[in-house]
């Protein structure tokens, strides 16, 4: 599939109602909007941090130390 | 044929853009060559903004596009100027603040010294005096990290994210941090005394610029940098000084970007980029300084802090497009938007996204394609 194509997907109505409520007064201005913020950060959550391994999660942190923030 | 020039590249840690005009320092070395005085750093913050310096590239092909990320960088792909360089035959030398705050590949000595103990002023012209003793050309990169030292200490130790001491006390905050920056000036000044002493300027290209700005509290919620993209943390500058070649006393105020700084170390060098690798998205500002063009460069800028929110410090989740007019800056996390007209509000004050839809849709347009 094209990454500019868009398709339709079917959410129940209950979720819909719950979504227009909670987007009311909010940075975001349709129900489309919030999905796909919810969507792009779900996904950015299994691919962030789970990439790094222990011993690249820890070279990190020895130098984060070093530099005074840890 | 001219023989290719040693190059000397000094990192000034996170020295303001409009520190540039409270300082005779700067002046003075504007005289030696030519000061781009609109650079847009890539990030706010060491370790991505220098990765995409060394690489020309921004952090979706070097992959290291947050605090977490530099063990990720993509060595196989991305070819580094050091790399260009040492295969040219020059000697590589750094001295970092930080292991894996500059990709390793390609340094034939990589130290990191301590900058709460070293001298950096006598450690510096040690090592640019030794390489000068070398029988062959030399790269070196040096990396002034004391104000660094002093904001940590200082501001990011001291106070909390929203911390009234610290945002209710802006001219105080200023006035300290210009106190460290005239450290920083104290030390390129004994730099360009070496340099002068000694005529280290002839056959030698010397880069000065700076990594990253810094908050004084303009912004509640960011003390100091890497959390947001506002100017005080992104806009940079940099010096090319090249006597025999570039200009003396040239400012360019073309908007250009970090990413630029490689290619046209590259083309000043007459050094062909290496197809085999990622392609650098930075473009050399050769044609600036000769006046062939003098179009401002989009700038793309990404951060994300290190506590924080999520996804960083594993991934950034505020991003921003410059233009020398325009900034458009959305967060992830908030799914904020905002956008500023900097020529009217340069201090990004008055987030007019609701009176420019067309503009606010164009750069949303253009953000997409980095999320």
């Amino acid at each position: 599939m094209n990454e500019n194509d868009k398709v339709p997907v079917e959410i129940p109505g209950r979720i819909i109602n719950k979504i227009k409520k909670k987007i009311e007064n909010s940075e975001f201005k349709t129900i489309e909007e919030y999905v796909i913020f919810v969507l792009r950060n779900s996904l950015i959550d299994d691919s962030a941090k789970s990439t790094l391994n222990p011993d690249e999660e820890e070279q990190v942190k020895e130098t984060l130390k070093k530099l005074g923030y840890l | 044929m001219m023989e290719k020039p040693n190059v000397i590249i000094l990192t000034v840690d996170m020295v303001r853009n409009d520190m540039l005009p409270r300082f005779q320092t700067f002046q003075k070395l504007k005289e030696k060559g030519v000061l781009f005085s609109e650079m847009v750093t890539y990030a706010p913050y060491t370790i991505a903004s220098l990765h995409a310096i060394f690489t020309g590239m921004y952090g979706r092909d070097t992959n290291v596009d947050a605090y977490f990320k530099p063990v990720k960088f993509d060595k196989e792909n991305c070819y580094t100027l050091t790399q260009y360089l040492h295969n040219y035959g020059y000697y590589t030398q750094a001295d970092v603040m930080a292991e894996l705050t500059v990709p390793r590949q390609g340094f034939d000595v990589f130290n990191a010294h301590d900058e709460n103990k070293d001298d950096l002023l006598e450690r510096h012209k040690d090592i640019i005096s030794k390489a000068f003793k070398l029988n062959k050309k030399f790269f070196l990169y040096l990396h002034y990290s004391n104000i660094h030292t002093e904001i940590v200490k200082n501001v990011i130790k001291k106070y909390k994210d929203f911390d009234k001491d610290y945002f209710g006390h802006k001219e105080d905050n200023l006035k300290r941090y210009e106190i460290f920056v005239q450290k920083a000036c104290d030390y390129l000044e004994g730099m360009m005394d070496l340099m002068n002493e000694n005529d280290f300027w002839k056959d030698t290209l010397v880069i000065i610029l700076s990594d990253h700005g810094c908050s004084i509290g303009e912004k509640e919620g960011e003390k100091a940098y890497g959390i947001y993209t506002y100017d005080y943390s992104i806009k940079v500058f940099s010096f090319f000084i090249y006597p025999e070649v570039l200009p003396l006393n040239k400012e360019i105020k073309t908007q250009i970007r970090s990413i630029d700084i490689m290619p046209t170390v590259l083309d000043l060098l007459k050094i062909p980029a290496d197809n085999a690798y990622k392609r650098q998205r930075g473009k050399s500002l050769l044609e600036l300084i000769d006046g062939r063009n003098n179009s401002d460069r989009l700038a793309f800028c990404e951060t994300g802090g290190l506590d924080g929110p999520h996804p960083s410090p594993y991934s950034p989740n505020v991003k921003c497009i410059r233009t020398k007019k325009w900034k458009f800056i959305f967060n992830s996390t908030t799914n904020k938007k905002e956008l500023y007209d900097l020529e009217n509000d340069p201090k990004e004050e008055n987030n007019c996204l609701d009176d420019y839809p067309e503009i606010t849709a164009e750069f949303w347009k253009q953000i997409q394609e980095e999320l």
